[in-house]
């Protein structure tokens, strides 16, 4: 894992602070990667940008003027109910998707101007991960270095988040990804994104098909990255697991950005529109009425 | 969490993955170039240490070299008889060489302008490849290069015994064969980069998600005119040189090149040059077709990045997705009222004719069998037909044809259907509905469908030829036993051999159970015509030859019409049986 040079000065636990800025200096962390950089940042820099995103399928507006930002070190989960965009604005930011308006910056990289160098610093964990069947596990891992071009010791690491995941052993037999389930190729996935350690993770419903000790080990691995220096977007519908590891969230409906903040402002959000809310309602309650009241 | 497959021993120090060693792929390229030849590797570690799928393999491999052999066989005949023609006759073989290439060079274009849509705008790897640091050029050219190899092994098969002919005719030795790969790929790889390039400019230009169908229509269209138009102009008459209005003029047609400016006839002067001993023929073919082939990566990569930049490469695909429409109310859908309450047979018979109704590939559907049709008939309309007894032997060749098309329509269209359905099985099977239902309502679908245009065919095409209008009935007779029986195949050995994990329609019916349900279908054929044989003999005995038929004569007809029908029964009820048993057992 990464030993940060100098501690990171640990985001207050109050959400409704944002971090204070500070100057962050990882090596072998976050953001290094393993082409032997270094990324010098300061806690609270923005890592990921949307600007003004537009995307229209025929006459289905999927997103209008959506803004979004995330600073280093940030977990922000994007909220909403289906078909509110949320995929969208993922696959959008990850560049399999071009806006009819807009930009998109990855660590201050334009993804129109300079796609390969953006998608470089990304790591995508989609909801539906695609593996090649006829690869073993450690084959996919293999082909993933080389595509990303990594070189030191990442086998290492990718070991290490196997056996975490305790997939060791059916990654490197010769079982082919075909017979794997769903929630082995996630895992397989997962370890291919985290095995360089990528400054930015765009996770799409990422706790799919895992089994409970995966799901705690994910949130600890999330926590842990984020700690480190990585800036996290997620996308769930699983309240409960915003609540627990978002700094941020963003509620998303019908392509419009409804709210976007902390709990705490969340709440103050419902008051200020005259929809009753207790201090200590859980973030599931605060987000069915702010979606019913947006409906009404 | 071991996988069922995983051998039961320890795991050793061979089972590690050669990178845990320290190798490092510093090449991108490098590493899904890897990757393809490790899924083939693993693909064939797999196949051999299953017996069964060894079983399937070499069935597969031994049909294919007995076609191949049948092609041999009739490739000898026809060029030996061409080259035997006096005085022209090698002249004859050149011309017929250039038509056979240029006609190579059509099809792998055409093929890699179908191929390509799916490759470079269908593969399911996109997404993971697009969101990777690649350069998008790189992933164009890896696309097509799958296209290429895709769209010209096949032809490249065929190829095989037409050369082995030719080489055998000239008594020539196997460097001819080396000479004619070594050729061949550049060659290829000139047809292919045109087929990419059409496709490639034509979604760049309108990236809309029928463009797809729109192109394959265009294509089918493409391929029956070319072929109406060859054949309209009765290329027969090349071997009647008196047909010709002089005879100076029929020469020059014999010596001028087929198409002088494409790779074909550089193929074919390559290959000629080799017979001839002209060394610098050979050269001067090599080096023209591995600059056509330049020339052709070289499109490839200007349409890489400035026609199809990135943006509107996913653009394209993205207009390649479903579109989210939003539903309308239940009235508007069309649905009947009361519909929850109609019997279920009506429900999936109403839901078979929406799905082909609904079927983003319909167009292209339709117009495979309007194609089909239309070179069926442009063929046998234009057939050199004097007198009634010819006209009356050729229109039963005809019934042949007819039921041979059945049965390719009913691998391309019935054939599929039962592991499109078994995709979703865990919704079926996991419901009260019992298969035969389900099964029920395609076999009726199915067999009107079939029906339809097997009788259009087989009963249509005899009055264009202008045979006996008292042959109808046993044709149609032959062509609703087919319709009949061939969907009962399809369904059993489609849900016997499913194949749930597909990319798209094709390689379903190039399965094991696809190859299977094919010889069986013909097999089918044969039998019917066999069969059928027996009662157009005697109708052409009694009318041209003024046989009566005798009491035994009716007793045969009786027996083989008896039999062939407890037979077409028996065919039926087993293949239900066996369909609904598969369906019951099947492991999603």
């Amino acid at each position: 894992m990464a030993r940060p040079l100098a501690a990171a000065k640990k985001l207050s636990a109050d959400p409704s602070k944002d971090a204070d800025p500070c100057l962050v200096i990882f090596k072998g962390g976050f953001g290094s990667g393993e082409s032997g950089g270094l990324l010098i940042g300061f806690g609270g820099e923005i890592v990921i940008e949307a600007i003004g995103l537009v995307k229209n399928y025929g006459g289905l507006c999927a997103l209008d003027h959506f803004d979004l930002t995330v600073k280093t070190g940030e977990i922000f989960a994007l909220l909403g109910p289906n078909g509110a965009g949320k995929t969208t604005t993922i696959k959008i930011l990850c560049g399999l998707l071009s806006s009819d308006q807009g930009q998109v910056r990855i660590a201050g990289v334009e993804m129109a101007e300079e796609p390969q160098k953006a998608k470089t610093q990304i790591g995508l964990i989609p909801d539906e991960p695609y593996v090649y069947p006829k690869l073993t596990g450690w084959e996919f891992l293999e082909l993933m270095a080389g595509m990303y071009r990594l070189n030191g010791r990442w086998a290492e690491k990718a070991v290490e988040y196997l056996k975490i995941f305790e997939m060791d052993a059916a990654a490197r037999s010769r079982t082919l990804l075909e017979s794997y389930s769903h929630g082995m190729k996630q895992k397989i996935v997962f370890t291919a994104v985290l095995m360089r350690r990528p400054p930015v993770m765009l996770l799409d419903e990422p706790l799919v098909g895992l089994d409970p000790k995966s799901i705690r080990h994910v949130k600890a691995i999330v926590q842990s990255c984020a700690q480190e220096g990585a800036s996290v977007l997620l996308s769930t519908h699983i309240l409960t697991l915003a609540e627990e590891l978002a700094n941020r969230i963003g509620i998303l409906m019908n392509g419009r950005v409804q709210f976007m903040g902390t709990k705490l402002e969340l709440h103050q959000f419902l008051k200020d529109r005259h929809v009753e809310a207790h201090s200590g309602e859980s973030l599931e309650d605060l987000f069915l009425k702010a979606t019913l009241k947006e409906e009404q | 969490m071991k996988s069922p497959s995983c051998r039961r021993r320890p795991v050793s120090r061979t089972d590690w993955a050669p990178a845990f060693t320290g190798v490092t792929i510093k090449n991108s390229m490098d590493a899904l170039t890897l990757s393809r030849w490790r899924m083939m590797a693993n693909w064939w570690r797999l196949v051999r240490g299953n017996r069964w799928e060894m079983v399937k393999i070499v069935s597969v491999l031994l049909f294919g070299a007995l076609l191949l052999g049948c092609l041999d066989w009739w490739f000898y005949r026809a060029l030996a008889y061409v080259a035997r023609v006096p005085s022209i006759g090698n002249l004859l073989m050149k011309k017929l060489f250039e038509i056979a290439f240029l006609s190579s060079f059509s099809l792998i274009a055409l093929s890699a302008m179908v191929t390509s849509l799916s490759t470079h705008f269908g593969a399911a790897d996109l997404p993971l490849l697009l969101s990777s640091p690649l350069h998008h050029l790189r992933i164009y050219f890896q696309k097509a290069f799958e296209a290429m190899i895709h769209a010209s092994w096949m032809i490249t098969l065929v190829l095989i015994p037409f050369l082995s002919v030719m080489m055998r005719l000239k008594e020539l030795d196997a460097g001819f064969m080396v000479l004619a790969f070594l050729l061949f790929i550049p060659f290829a790889m000139s047809a292919a980069a045109v087929g990419i390039a059409f496709s490639s400019l034509f979604v760049a230009v309108f990236p809309r998600r029928k463009l797809t169908e729109l192109l394959s229509v265009l294509g089918v269209l493409v391929f029956v005119l070319l072929y109406s138009g060859i054949r309209l102009t009765l290329p027969q008459r090349l071997m009647r040189p008196d047909e010709m209005e002089q005879v100076i003029q029929y020469v020059l047609y014999l010596e001028s090149p087929a198409a002088p400016f494409l790779p074909s006839r550089w193929y074919v002067a390559g290959l000629y040059g080799y017979i001839t001993g002209d060394k610098m023929r050979i050269l001067e073919s090599a080096g023209a077709l591995g600059a056509f082939a330049i020339a052709g990566l070289g499109l490839l990569s200007f349409l890489g990045t400035r026609v199809l930049s990135l943006k509107k490469w996913l653009q394209v695909l993205e207009g390649s997705a479903p579109v989210h429409e939003k539903l309308g109310d239940a009235n508007e859908s069309g649905i009947p009222a009361g519909i929850g309450k109609a019997p279920l047979s009506r429900l999936f018979l109403m839901k078979e004719l929406k799905f082909f109704l609904r079927d983003s590939q319909r167009f292209s559907n339709v117009s495979f069998i309007l194609a089909v049709c239309a070179i069926y008939l442009v063929s046998i309309y234009k057939l050199p037909m004097d007198t009634p007894q010819l006209r009356n032997f050729l229109s039963f060749i005809n019934l042949a044809l007819g039921l041979f098309i059945v049965a390719a329509l009913s691998l391309r269209f019935c054939f599929p259907q039962p592991s499109m359905e078994l995709q979703y099985a865990w919704i079926i099977l996991a419901s009260p509905i019992r298969p035969r239902e389900i099964l029920g309502a395609k076999l009726i679908f199915n067999i009107g469908f079939l029906a339809l245009i097997g009788v259009g065919i087989v009963c249509v095409s005899p009055v264009l030829l202008g045979t006996d209008l008292g042959l109808i009935p046993y044709y149609l007779a032959a062509a609703l036993c087919a319709a009949v029986v061939m969907p009962f195949l399809a369904m059993a050995i489609g849900s016997a051999f499913p194949k749930i994990r597909f990319e798209n329609i094709i390689q379903i019916e190039t399965s094991f159970g696809g190859f299977l349900y094919a010889v069986s279908s013909l097999g089918f054929v044969g039998l019917t015509l066999a069969v059928f044989a027996w009662p157009i003999r005697y109708f052409f005995q009694a009318r041209y030859m003024n046989y009566v038929m005798m009491g035994f004569d009716w007793m045969w007809i009786g027996v083989l019409s008896g039999v062939y029908g407890v037979i077409c029964c028996s065919i039926c009820w087993f293949c239900w049986r066996w369909s609904q048993r598969s369906w019951e057992r099947f492991v999603f």
